[in-house]
């Protein structure tokens, strides 16, 4: 029992503060940082388990990339300037996280009760986090530092490596796309491609109508064309 | 006692006297995980003091350095050479007053400078200024670095967010493209000198370019001259200095991100920014010239400084004679030339080093022709260096050839509205 035991606590608490306050909080933007937070409390549950290079790269990937992407986002959401955003379909919502609960609870849970350092009947947490309930063969610490970054190098490279390459493969995929999606156009390609999607569109609604359904709406893309 | 002797002595002071600090503090309170507490509380303290003991010293630093480049005196009259002015700066700093605007988001406004400068602190942690004189000499040091410095991109987000104004904003979107883009090449040029140091830390990284142990005993910049290049150039990126201070463009956006900011706060931002430059200098030092290593006539941490001031120095240069690059060129230089030519330099440098290795021990586990590290250097700086001008003749090629192009259609035009003005009215 050592003060890892409180900064355990403490991290918890702001995780948890922190990811409950990200679907509560009615400004988008404040729930987007304290995601933010949630993710600095997941790095240093890493620095508690002796596992820096994991606690680096969530803060580089989660904080540097993926979170500045969710602001960025919300920033370019419409409407979030005017008034606060509101949830509409928060019903689904609930329903999904309680689904992925479950899942996750089906997944982690008999991991958890057969892990060696947690008993639920008197609550004793995993053994890294306490100091020593149950004494591991590593003799220190600091010897097992270089050893579980070979491994997990070694890991990804050998047992692992056709998920790393698969890996690879979708994310040069996706950054094909992106530069796709992108890609230098000329002006009058833009135009013909807009005029092109008006036209189906008002086809599709002439349709709608002639079938008797619901008044047509003036077509999307056409008046994204007229910006 | 020789005089070889009393240069080691010196050498090591630095690192005596903090050792000599942490013993008293132990004898006083005894051994224990409280001592170690109050002894890392004290080294933060240490750490931060100096980082704010080094933004003063680069404030007036700068200035004069950036007033002789453009032929004026610079400060002058606060004390002798006008040393007293980052005293005189505080302040003011300290008596303006503080505003904060009315329709802020005052939280989010209020944490982000705060943010900045503790992201800048926190990056010191891992700076080796002398043997044994380390915040905490981590296994992962150099990644350590990058994680940190990716950190402050959302410090940056949430004051020109916070502060609900049009130009900062503006600054904050530059802002990601420019910190999240120029990442990539820094990171893709750190990983050549961990695959030569065979560590992430920076105390090994320091000695594999000495003469000790397994060490190569020459700097990393004449292993890897092309990483060095595009590491100082994307690190004046990533802290925003000029020529890439898009973020606070003063002719455009007014200040970017920190144009709500006075007094104080405002103090904080310059605080993470010249902390930030610091340590860019700072790394750059360790990772490519060795750190505080260096002939032992001069101490370790004199060493430390004198290159990390010869690198700021090279940021001021270019700060006092360069334009600012637009938005476009900047992405641009960042994403179509700077990361395929890293990623070029990493696959180089892994090929070259498989085939070339300096210790027996691995020769004789993985094959390959075992060389002295003198040849492995002039290896390694022979492709760097003609990978370099390769990639450099490639962009000019195309540079000019654009720039013809262009020139052609002009000239085209031209003609053809001069036939128009010649032609005879009427027809």
């Amino acid at each position: 029992m050592t003060y890892s035991i409180a900064i355990f606590v403490a991290l918890a608490i702001i995780t948890i503060g922190a990811a409950i306050a990200v679907v509560t909080l009615r400004n988008v933007f404040h729930a987007a940082l304290m995601l933010v937070v949630a993710f600095f409390g997941v790095a240093g549950f890493y620095v508690l388990l002796e596992a820096g290079f994991f606690a680096a790269a969530q803060v580089l990937v989660y904080i540097g990339a993926i979170s500045v992407l969710l602001i960025f986002s919300v920033m370019l959401t419409r409407g979030v300037f005017m008034a606060q955003a509101r949830n509409q379909q928060s019903g689904y919502a609930a329903v999904a996280a309680g689904v992925m609960f479950v899942l996750i609870a089906a997944l982690v849970g008999p991991i958890a009760i057969n892990w060696p350092g947690l008993r639920i009947g008197n609550f004793v947490l995993p053994p890294r986090v306490l100091g020593n309930p149950i004494e591991f063969a590593v003799p220190s610490p600091k010897a097992v530092q270089p050893d579980y970054l070979t491994r997990f190098g070694s890991n990804l490279i050998e047992t692992y490596g056709v998920g790393f390459l698969l890996a690879g493969v979708l994310l040069l995929l996706a950054m094909v796309g992106a530069i796709w999606v992108a890609r230098e156009r000329k002006l009058m390609e833009i135009v013909l491609e807009r005029r092109e999607m008006a036209a189906e569109a008002k086809v599709e609604s002439d349709a709608d109508t002639a079938a008797g359904a619901e008044p047509a709406t003036p077509p999307e893309p056409a008046a994204g064309a007229a910006h | 006692m020789d005089i070889f002797e009393i240069l080691k002595f010196i050498n090591n002071l630095l690192g005596f006297v903090f050792g000599e600090i942490g013993n008293f503090v132990t004898g006083l309170l005894g051994k224990g995980a409280g001592t170690e507490l109050v002894l890392m509380i004290l080294a933060a303290l240490g750490i931060i003091t100096y980082g704010a003991v080094t933004m003063m010293a680069l404030t007036w630093f700068e200035r004069k350095l950036v007033a002789r480049i453009q032929d004026r005196i610079g400060p002058n009259m606060a004390g002798p050479f006008g040393l007293m002015l980052p005293l005189a700066d505080g302040v003011k700093m300290l008596t303006k007053e503080d505003t904060t605007p009315a329709n802020a988001d005052r939280w989010v406004y209020l944490i982000a400078p705060l943010m900045i400068s503790a992201f800048a602190m926190t990056s010191m942690a891992v700076v080796p200024f002398a043997p044994n004189v380390v915040g905490t000499n981590l296994d992962i040091g150099a990644f350590f670095y990058i994680a940190i410095g990716s950190g402050s991109t959302i410090a940056i987000l949430m004051a020109g967010w916070g502060s609900n104004n049009k130009y900062s904003l503006l600054g904050a979107f530059r802002t990601v493209a420019q910190l999240v883009g120029y990442e990539v090449p820094m990171l893709l040029n750190v990983l050549p000198v961990v695959m030569l140091t065979g560590s992430m830390s920076l105390v090994d990284i320091i000695n594999k370019q000495t003469n000790v142990g397994d060490g190569y005993g020459f700097p990393f910049i004449l292993f890897l001259p092309l990483s060095a290049l595009v590491f100082i150039i994307s690190g004046i990126a990533e802290t925003g200095r000029s020529p890439f201070d898009l973020m606070e463009a003063e002719s455009e956006i007014v200040a970017g991100f920190h144009v709500e900011y006075s007094g104080m706060k405002f103090a904080l931002f310059m605080m993470g920014e010249y902390v930030n430059a610091a340590v860019v200098a700072f790394m750059f030092s360790t990772f490519f010239l060795g750190g505080y290593a260096g002939p032992i006539f001069v101490p370790s941490y004199v060493w430390f400084l004198l290159k990390s001031a010869a690198v700021f120095s090279i940021f001021m240069w270019l700060r006092g004679t360069l334009p600012r690059v637009r938005v476009d060129q900047l992405v641009n230089l960042n994403w179509k030339f700077f990361v395929p030519l890293s990623i070029i330099n990493i696959i180089m440098v892994m090929i070259v080093t498989k085939v070339f290795v300096t210790s027996p021990i691995q020769a004789a586990a993985n094959g390959g022709i075992l060389v002295p590290p003198v040849l492995l250097m002039a290896i390694l700086f022979a492709f760097g260096g003609g990978l370099m001008l390769a990639a450099l003749s490639l962009a000019a090629r195309s540079m000019r050839e654009k720039r013809e192009a262009e020139a052609r259609v002009i000239a085209e035009r031209r003609a053809v509205n001069r036939a128009f003005a010649t032609a005879p009215a009427g027809k």
